[in-house]
C-alpha cells in the first residue's frame, strides 16, 4: 500500500504569548499523511506547552489579597454539643431555656424538626444563631440553638441524648436535665434571658423606635453581648448605632448590674409585627464601645458565647395617613425643628453657584432624613440637596443632620431665594407639619457668563414640569362613577332590541305619512270607505228592525243605507239624495228578478218618506217582504262603491 | 281605580325602599372597607371592597381595592382592579396614576391599543353606545320628521343632521375599540406559564410576571389562549383576570 505525500507548511507566531521574547518558526514537512497528524499534534503541543511555560504567573486575584489576612474560620477541630437547661432547677409552671449549643458553623448544623422531649415539657423554638470567637488557630464558630421550655408538673424530665450531623459527620448532643419542684433546695435563680421593651408599642410606619434590650445579671456578673439582632419581619434595623451600657437598674428586679442595649427599629408595613431580640453573650470577646458605670462584677467572661434570646413583642403599627399629604413630605417623622438657613453670601452674580445650608433638629428617624427635592423655581437653577453623609452614630450624637442645596440665579431679577418645601409627620399629634425652608433675600448681580443661562433654563423647563413623581395614590372616600354592570351594554342583546323602538315608530311615522298623503291625492277612496262602513252599520241595523218586524226603522234603515252608499257617486250630502239618485246608480239593473231595483228603492223611499211626513200614516204592507230585494239592491249598491 | 292607584304607590314605596336598603348598604360595606384600609388590614379591606364591587362596581371601590391588594403583595390583582377603575370612569386621575406607579415599580408593560382602542378611552365604555345610538336616530329624525309633520325646512335642521351623522360615524370605532378592550386581561399571579398547549403538562413557552397585559383570542375549556407582549400561548382561567368579566 502506497501512502499519499503530504505537505505541510506550518508558521507559528507566539507573539501574543511571550514577553520579551520573539519565537517565529517556520517548519516544513514532508511525510507521509499516516504520520502527518501524529505529528501534528505532537509538535503543536510541544511549542504550546513551551510557550506557556514561559508565561509568569498571573497577578494574584483580588479578592484572594482581600480574604488573605482574615483570620481563618476554624472547622477542623472535632465538633462538640453541649445542652443544658438554663435555669436546671425552676418552680412548676415557670420557664427554663434548652440551650443547645455546637463549636460549628451553623450552615452545617443538621438540626432535626423535633425535640423529642419528655411530654411534662412544653417546647417552644427559640432563637437560633452564630456567632465567632477567638481561638487558637483563628476564630471559632459558635452556633446555638435554644428552646422555651414550660412545665406545671412536678419531676426531673431529661431530654435524652441524640445525634445530630454536623459537617456531615454524627455529633451527639449529651442528654439535659431540668428539675421542677415547688421547694427547690437551693434557690431558683433566673437564668440568662433578655427582656425585650419598645418605647412606643403603636408607632406608625416608618416612625423611629426605640427598643430597649436588657440582659439583667445572672451568676453574680454581667456579661456584654456580640452581637445583638433584633429579629422579625416588616422592619429595619440600625445595627451601627447600638448602644451598650452596664448600670445598676432595680427596676429589673436585681441590685446587682445589668447590660442595657439601646437601639432603633423603623416599621415598614402597617399592621402587626413581632419583633424578639438575640445575641451571644461575648464574654472577653465583645466588640464595640460600653458603657460602664458603678461598680460592676463581670462574670464568666471566659465562658464559651452562649446564645440568649428574649421572647417575642407584638407592635401594632399604623399606617400614616394619606389625607392632605404635604407636597414636601418625604418621609421625615417625629419632631423637628429648622435651624435658620445660611446663605454666603448673599451678594451673588448671574451664573454663580451658591450653597444654600440648612440643620434639620429634632426627635425621630433624624438618620434617615431625606434632603427634600427642590421645585422649578423662576430666575434660579436649583440642585438637590445632598444628604448629610455623616455616620449615623455621629448624626444621632450630634443631633441634627444638614442639608445643602446649590443654587444657581440666572437673571438679576430675583430678590429671594426660592421657598424649599419641607413637612414632617408628628407621631404625637397625628399631623404633617409643615417645616419648608424660607426664602432668603439675596441681590443678584449681572455676571460675566458666557452662555445666556435663562435659554437653557426655559429649554429644560417644560422636561423639568412634565416629569410628575408617579406614587400611589390616597383612599378613595367616595364610591365615584358607577355602572349597572361591567359588561358595555352594546354587547347586552336588550341595547340592540332598544334600538329597534325608535326605528320602529318611524317607520310607523313614515307609513301615516303616505297614507295620509294618498288620501289626500284620492279622497273619493276615502268617501267610499266611510260610506261602505256607514252602509254595513245602516244594513245591520235594517235586519234588526226587519228581524224584530218595524216597519217604518226597516224603512227608515233602508233609504239611510242606500243614500249612503250613492253619496259617494255624486259627490253630496248622503241625506240630500232621493230614490230617482239611488235608481240612477243602479242604472235599470237588476231586472232579472221579479221586481226591478228602481220599483224596490221607489217603494222603500214612498214608505219611508210616508212614515216621515204624513200627517197619518198607513201602515205599509208587504214592505218586509221586500228584504230579499232591499239586500240585493244594497249589495249592487255595495259594489259599486 | 282607586285600589289601582294605591297599588301603583306601594309598588313605588317597594321600589324605593329597595333602592334606599341596597344604598345604604353598600354605603356601610363601601365605609367598612375605607376604615380596615387606613387601619392597615389591608387582607379585610380587600374582601369587603371585592364583595363591594360584585354588588356595584364603582371607580372609588375598584380604587381602594387596587390599594389593598397592592400593599397586601398580589401585584397582578391590584393592576387588574385599577384597569377596572378606570373601565367604569376613565376620568378617574387616582387609578391612572396608581397604575403608572406600579408600572414603573414592577417594571411592566401598559397593554398596548390601536387608535381606536385608545378613542374609545375617552369616554365611559357605555357613553359610545349610547351616543351612536342617540345621534343616529337624531340625524334620521331630523331628516325624517319635518316632511312628516310638514315643517318648514331650516338650514339647522341639515345642520342637526349632519352632526348626528358625524358623531354616528365617531362612535362605531370607539364602540368597536370597547369590544377588543373588552378583551384584555392581565396576569393575576407572578412567574404564570404561558403554555404551548393548553394542557397542563404542555411546554412552557415562557414565564409572565404579575399585572402583564395580554388579549384573549379563544378559549377551550380551562385555558385561554392569549397574545402577551413576550409571546402567544395557553393560560389557565384562574391566572387570568380580565377587564370586562363574562
Amino acid at each position: 500500500m502506497k501512502l499519499p505525500v503530504l505537505n505541510l507548511n506550518l508558521d507559528l507566531d507566539l507573539n501574543p504569548f511571550v514577553r520579551g521574547k520573539e519565537i517565529n518558526s517556520k517548519i516544513t514537512i514532508k511525510i507521509k499523511r499516516g504520520l502527518a497528524l501524529v505529528a501534528f499534534g505532537a509538535v503543536l503541543i510541544c511549542f504550546l506547552s513551551s510557550a506557556f511555560a514561559q508565561q509568569p504567573p498571573p497577578p494574584p486575584n483580588p479578592a484572594a489579597i482581600m480574604l488573605s489576612p482574615q483570620p481563618n474560620i476554624d472547622t477542623t477541630t472535632p465538633v462538640a454539643a453541649t445542652a443544658i437547661f438554663d435555669p436546671p432547677v425552676i418552680r412548676p409552671g415557670g420557664s427554663s431555656t434548652y440551650r443547645v449549643s455546637f463549636n460549628a458553623l451553623m450552615a452545617s448544623v443538621e438540626w432535626p424538626e423535633d425535640v423529642i422531649a419528655p411530654a411534662a415539657l412544653e417546647l417552644t423554638a427559640g432563637a437560633r444563631g452564630e456567632a465567632f470567637a477567638h481561638g487558637g488557630s483563628g476564630m471559632t464558630p459558635h452556633t446555638g440553638i435554644n428552646y422555651r421550655v414550660r412545665s406545671i408538673t412536678n419531676g426531673s424530665f431529661t431530654v435524652p441524648r441524640f445525634i445530630v450531623y454536623v459537617y456531615g459527620k454524627p455529633v451527639t448532643v449529651p442528654p439535659a436535665t431540668l428539675e421542677v419542684t415547688e421547694n427547690p433546695a437551693t434557690p431558683v435563680t433566673p437564668g440568662r434571658r433578655l427582656l425585650l421593651s419598645a418605647a412606643n408599642m403603636n408607632p406608625f410606619v416608618g416612625q423611629s423606635v426605640m427598643m430597649r434590650i436588657v440582659m439583667p445579671a445572672s451568676g453574680g456578673g454581667v456579661q456584654p453581648l456580640n452581637p445583638v439582632k433584633l429579629i422579625g419581619d416588616g422592619f429595619m434595623t440600625d445595627p451601627g448605632i447600638i448602644q451598650q451600657r452596664m448600670d445598676i437598674f432595680p427596676e429589673y428586679g436585681t441590685n446587682s448590674s445589668s447590660l442595657v442595649c439601646d437601639t432603633s427599629l423603623t416599621p415598614l408595613k402597617a399592621g402587626r409585627i413581632e419583633v424578639s431580640a438575640q445575641g451571644f453573650t461575648a464574654g472577653l470577646n465583645a466588640i464595640g464601645p460600653i458603657i460602664i458605670r458603678g461598680s460592676i462584677t463581670l462574670a464568666g467572661m471566659n465562658a464559651p458565647p452562649a446564645l440568649v434570646d428574649s421572647d417575642r413583642i407584638t407592635l401594632n403599627v399604623r399606617p400614616l395617613p394619606r389625607e392632605n399629604v404635604p407636597a414636601g413630605f418625604n418621609g421625615a417623622i417625629g419632631q423637628f425643628q429648622l435651624d435658620p438657613p445660611s446663605l454666603n453670601p448673599n451678594v451673588l452674580h448671574v451664573g454663580d453657584p451658591v450653597t444654600l445650608s440648612v440643620n434639620v433638629r429634632g426627635t425621630g428617624n433624624l438618620t434617615r432624613l431625606v434632603a427634600p427635592s427642590l421645585p422649578t423655581a423662576e430666575g434660579w437653577q436649583v440642585f438637590a440637596g445632598a444628604n448629610d453623609h455623616m455616620p449615623p452614630q455621629l448624626i444621632q450624637a450630634r443631633g441634627f443632620v444638614t442639608f445643602n442645596f446649590t443654587l444657581i440665579p440666572t437673571a438679576t431679577g430675583a430678590r429671594t431665594t426660592p421657598k424649599i418645601p419641607f413637612a414632617y409627620f408628628n407621631p404625637e399629634r397625628a399631623a404633617y407639619v409643615d417645616l419648608s425652608v424660607p426664602a432668603l433675600n439675596v441681590t443678584v448681580l449681572p455676571g460675566a457668563t458666557p452662555v445666556d443661562t435663562a435659554a437653557l433654563m426655559e429649554t429644560n423647563a417644560p422636561a423639568i414640569a412634565g416629569e410628575k413623581e408617579a406614587k400611589l395614590s390616597g383612599i378613595a372616600m367616595t364610591p365615584g362613577r358607577t355602572m349597572a354592570g361591567m359588561i358595555p351594554v352594546q354587547r347586552q342583546i336588550w341595547f340592540p332590541l332598544m334600538q329597534l323602538v325608535p326605528g320602529c315608530a318611524l317607520v310607523a311615522l313614515w307609513a301615516w305619512d303616505r297614507r295620509r298623503r294618498f288620501h289626500e291625492a284620492h279622497p273619493e277612496v276615502l268617501l267610499r270607505r266611510r260610506a261602505r262602513r256607514a252602509l254595513h252599520r245602516e244594513w245591520a241595523a235594517m235586519r234588526k228592525a226587519a228581524a224584530l218586524g218595524d216597519t217604518s226603522r226597516f224603512a227608515s234603515c233602508a233609504v239611510s243605507a242606500m243614500r249612503v252608499a250613492c253619496a259617494p257617486h255624486f259627490p253630496a250630502e248622503p241625506r240630500a239624495l232621493v230614490s230617482c239618485d239611488v235608481a240612477q246608480v243602479l242604472d235599470g239593473t237588476h231586472t232579472t228578478h221579479a221586481m226591478n231595483g228602481t220599483d224596490v228603492v221607489r217603494r222603500v223611499f214612498a214608505a219611508a218618506d210616508a212614515e216621515r211626513f204624513a200627517v197619518e200614516p198607513e201602515p205599509v204592507k208587504d214592505l218586509l217582504s221586500l228584504r230579499g230585494e232591499v239586500d240585493r239592491v244594497l249589495a249592487e249598491l255595495e259594489g259599486k262603491l | 281605580m282607586v285600589w289601582g292607584g294605591q297599588r301603583l304607590v306601594i309598588l313605588a314605596l317597594v321600589i324605593l325602599s329597595s333602592f334606599v336598603i341596597r344604598h345604604s348598604s353598600f354605603a356601610a360595606s363601601f365605609s367598612d372597607g375605607t376604615t380596615a384600609l387606613r387601619n392597615g388590614d389591608y387582607a379585610t379591606a380587600a374582601e369587603v371592597f371585592s364583595k363591594t364591587v360584585a354588588q356595584d362596581p364603582t371607580a372609588g371601590a375598584f380604587q381602594n381595592l387596587g390599594l389593598a391588594e397592592w400593599q397586601r403583595g398580589r401585584r397582578g390583582q391590584a393592576v387588574l382592579a385599577w384597569e377596572r377603575a378606570l373601565w367604569v370612569d376613565p376620568f378617574n386621575e387616582s387609578s391612572r396614576e396608581n397604575l403608572r406607579f406600579a408600572r414603573k415599580v414592577a417594571q411592566i408593560e401598559a397593554p398596548q391599543l390601536a387608535w381606536y382602542e385608545v378613542a374609545s378611552t375617552w369616554l365611559p365604555v357605555n357613553a359610545w353606545a349610547w351616543l351612536a345610538g342617540a345621534s343616529l336616530w337624531l340625524a334620521v329624525g331630523i331628516v325624517m320628521l319635518p316632511p312628516i309633520f310638514r315643517w318648514q325646512r331650516r338650514g339647522w335642521h341639515q345642520a342637526v343632521a349632519a352632526l348626528g351623522l358625524a358623531m354616528f360615524l365617531v362612535c362605531i370605532p370607539a364602540m368597536f375599540g370597547v369590544n377588543t378592550r373588552a378583551r384584555i386581561g392581565f396576569v393575576l399571579e407572578k412567574n404564570t406559564p404561558l403554555r404551548l398547549t393548553p394542557t397542563r403538562d404542555a411546554q412552557t413557552v415562557t414565564m409572565l410576571g404579575a399585572g402583564e397585559p395580554a388579549r384573549i383570542e379563544r378559549q377551550r375549556g380551562n385555558y385561554l389562549l392569549v397574545h402577551a407582549t413576550f409571546g402567544r400561548g395557553w393560560i389557565e382561567r384562574e391566572q387570568f383576570g380580565r377587564v370586562c368579566p363574562e
